[in-house]
């Protein structure tokens, strides 16, 4: 035991150690630099992004960009938790079916008059320009529209004409029903029973063509249609009708959209709804498709105007720097580097007007083709409405398509729930 | 220790200020054990206390997850969850999936145990075996079920079908066989566990109390359960705990085979407690839950505790 003199001496070290220690452990704040701008640019796990920014910092020796790729499900905890702490980003890439949310919850600046200054505003994806209650918050930067892609050789082994593709989605299920006749393993469409986000992207541009919706207006007073559009019901119908007549793989009602494409590129199924860059894959597995806009059910086109979005974080310091960079990104000259490095479908629908862009790459051309009629569901509560494995889309969906219920009473279910989220969801952010 | 007149004394002399004089063996004592207890201390205070208490500040205020609407709500959130369907739905099912993989988890561990407790040549092999898929993840675990229960490819799904257990529609959309993969998978996952804990308390107990059993003629059947299973209580209860507290924790299997499904039938209370704080963004409602979580715990732990210590002090 130490001894009254040596005791406050041994008091006074350990004092000092862990004094030392604590400091140490606060850590020291990055430096001022001085001089040069430091942006800060969040994004998704993407390498377009740090290629972009590469080549911006290399154009722009005095702009020093920190780009931190965030994976998606942690994405938008960790921005709101940041910008709560002040620690958040000056510039936010997005997936653009959040951008009501962040408008809303006041995560990104109001850049209006920035965005109708540019001069080709009007070239943007119209669907796809982050307005929340007429006001701008965010401008497309790279898009997904959804796409129908079909197999030639399995059309024309049906009797159907490979290069005319079904116009209306009543010819769709027809197509599919004549390509399930060709051998039982053989089926006629994809139908993913456990991805609620999946039947939001495919289900939404038969809803919209054929001029229906299933959302009022954002704001605190949105509310779903399931029941009350007959559209809605009508669609799902249609899927109960293929889904009965055997039309699709009886796993996809357990698919939860991680192996949705598999029966496709195996050259078994005949129609598959997909995404932009499915084009590659379909075309390094060998199979001989076309691929053109959704339609509805009498005809018409539409598209789920999927892809990111960039915009503003509220509260920058850097925002005429921000700024610049973004205008940057959506330049001709990026964009078409995002198709020829990437294969990524740019956002400007200049690029259509452009005889050699179209040649080099007609697939992603005919995706900028079809974004011209893409829409976003635009509700801060898109997450909990339509994408999560409970959510009132995805049970409506189950419900009517594989276990036969009756519609009006499954669809009414789902509006009663959808209600519920979005109050929830108003009542969180305080709007 | 107390050094008696060894240590130097300082030219001042014992005679030197107030300081000394309060400085008594006793304080001395006291102060260095606070001393060195302070690290873990701040520690436990850091990682367990300050959250938690966060945690119930968070319950009684609206606390998004976005943006800055947070605002006083007094108790209304635990309002809310008394009246919340899906959340009294929730404790249901993760009661009745608690009751049914405690006692397989327990029975099968101590089965696995009698025949791991012996020090034959090889055994060390099959404890290894039993206790490997406790090493692997539960996530690890789980998707290496969920690509069993495939329609038309999986294991699962054949053998369940063979069994007439399943429609023929892929597992994880019929309740019944949804929950049977997820029992099947926690019980492969966790019984080496159990089996351990229990295999370690039957070597514990000295060989002489079998061999004055035999002496008596005790047969095999008596001396398992009239003497190595109340001797084992201890370590029962042990397993006991971990396996009723892990499984109302349970998340991570549901997450990724059932995702709560078919139509929430298999949400647990963390599931529906995770989807209002990640998916519907409502922080200060799923801190709510949480809270009425751990009080259900806490409850059913000391019930646990008091019952089987009871029994030991009788």
């Amino acid at each position: 035991m130490l001894s009254k003199t040596q005791f406050p001496r041994r008091l006074a070290a350990v004092g000092a150690l862990v004094g030392a220690a604590a400091v140490s452990l606060v850590g020291c704040s990055p430096g001022d630099d001085g001089g040069a701008v430091t942006l800060s640019v969040w994004g998704r796990a993407l390498d377009v992004d740090e290629a972009l920014v590469a080549a911006y910092q290399e154009a722009n020796p005095d702009v020093h960009i920190e780009l931190t790729r965030i994976p998606d499900d942690q994405f938008l905890s960790k921005l709101g938790t940041a910008m709560q702490s002040g620690d958040g980003p000056d510039v936010v890439i997005f997936d653009d079916a959040n951008s009501s949310l962040l408008a809303a919850s006041g995560l990104l600046e109001d850049i209006t008059d920035r965005a109708k200054g540019l001069d080709f505003f009007d070239d943007f994806f119209p669907g796809q320009i982050g307005y929340y209650q007429d006001r701008i918050y965010s401008v497309p930067k790279q898009g997904g529209p959804s796409l129908m892609y079909w197999n030639k050789d399995l059309f024309a082994q049906a009797g159907l004409d490979p290069e005319s593709p079904p116009a209306t989605f009543t010819e769709v299920v027809e197509a599919a029903s004549a390509i399930h006749a060709i051998a039982s393993d053989v089926y006629g469409i994809s139908i993913d029973g456990a991805c609620g986000g999946c039947i939001a992207y495919k289900l939404s541009p038969i809803i919209w063509a054929s001029g229906g919706d299933y959302l009022t207006d954002a704001g605190p007073d949105q509310k779903t249609t399931y029941a009350t559009d007959p559209v809605v019901a009508e669609v799902f119908g249609l899927y109960r009708e293929m889904w009965a007549a055997g039309l699709a793989a009886p796993a996809d009602e357990a698919q939860d959209g991680t192996t949705q494409p598999e029966l496709f590129l195996a050259g078994k199924q005949g129609i598959f709804l997909a995404w932009p860059e499915f084009a590659k894959t379909a075309a390094d597995a060998g199979i001989d498709f076309g691929v053109t806009s959704i339609p509805g059910i009498d005809g018409g086109t539409a598209s789920f105007a999927g892809g990111n979005n960039i915009g503003l974080a509220a509260g920058t310091d850097q925002a005429d720097a921000g700024w610049e960079f973004i205008t940057w990104l959506s330049d001709l000259p990026q964009q078409k580097l995002m198709a020829s490095d990437f294969g990524i479908v740019p956002v400007r629908l200049a690029l259509l007007d452009d005889a050699g862009f179209v040649e080099q790459y007609p697939y992603v051309a005919q995706a900028i083709e079809a974004a011209q009629d893409g829409q976003l569901p635009n509700s801060i509560a898109y997450a909990a409405l339509a994408l999560n494995a409970d959510s009132p889309l995805l049970q409506a969906f189950q419900a009517i398509v594989f276990d036969g219920a009756d519609p009006a009473g499954a669809l009414e279910a789902a509006d009663t729930r959808s209600a519920e989220i979005i109050a929830q969801a108003y009542d969180q952010i305080g709007g | 220790m107390t050094t008696i007149g060894s240590a130097p004394r300082p030219a001042s002399g014992p005679a030197a200020g107030p300081a000394r004089r309060w400085l008594t063996l006793g304080r001395r004592r006291t102060i260095t054990g606070l001393l060195l207890t302070a690290p873990s201390a701040v520690l436990v205070t850091v990682l367990f206390v300050a959250p938690l208490v966060l945690m119930v500040v968070m319950s009684l205020h609206n606390w998004p997850l976005l943006g800055s609407g947070r605002r006083f709500r007094g108790l209304d959130n635990y309002l809310e969850a008394f009246a919340d369907p899906v959340f009294g739905q929730s404790i249901l099912f993760t009661l009745k999936y608690t009751l049914i993989v405690t006692p397989l988890t327990l029975v099968l561990g101590y089965l696995l145990a009698i025949l791991v407790r012996r020090r034959v040549r090889g055994v060390g092999f099959f404890r290894a075996v039993y206790f490997a898929p406790v090493v692997v993840g539960f996530a690890a675990g789980a998707f290496i079920f969920l690509s069993m229960s495939q329609v038309d490819v999986g294991a699962l799904d054949w053998l369940f079908r063979a069994l007439g257990w399943s429609s023929g529609s892929p597992l994880m959309v019929q309740p019944g066989p949804a929950l049977a993969v997820v029992v099947l998978m926690v019980v492969w996952k966790t019984v080496g566990t159990t089996m351990i804990i229990l295999m370690a308390g039957m070597q514990g107990i000295p060989a002489e109390v079998y061999e004055s059993a035999q002496v008596d003629g005790a047969g095999a059947w008596h001396r398992e359960f009239s003497m190595t299973l109340p001797l084992l209580r201890p370590y029962l209860a042990l397993t006991l705990l971990l396996t009723v507290t892990g499984s109302f924790l349970a998340f991570d299997q549901f997450y990724i085979l059932t995702q709560g499904g078919p139509q929430q039938q298999t949400t647990t209370v963390v599931m529906w407690l995770f989807t209002q704080g990640f998916v519907r963004y409502r922080l200060g409602y799923a801190a709510a839950l949480s809270v009425l979580l751990l009080l259900l715990l806490l409850v059913f732990t000391v019930f646990q505790v008091r019952a089987l210590r009871a029994e030991d002090e009788r």
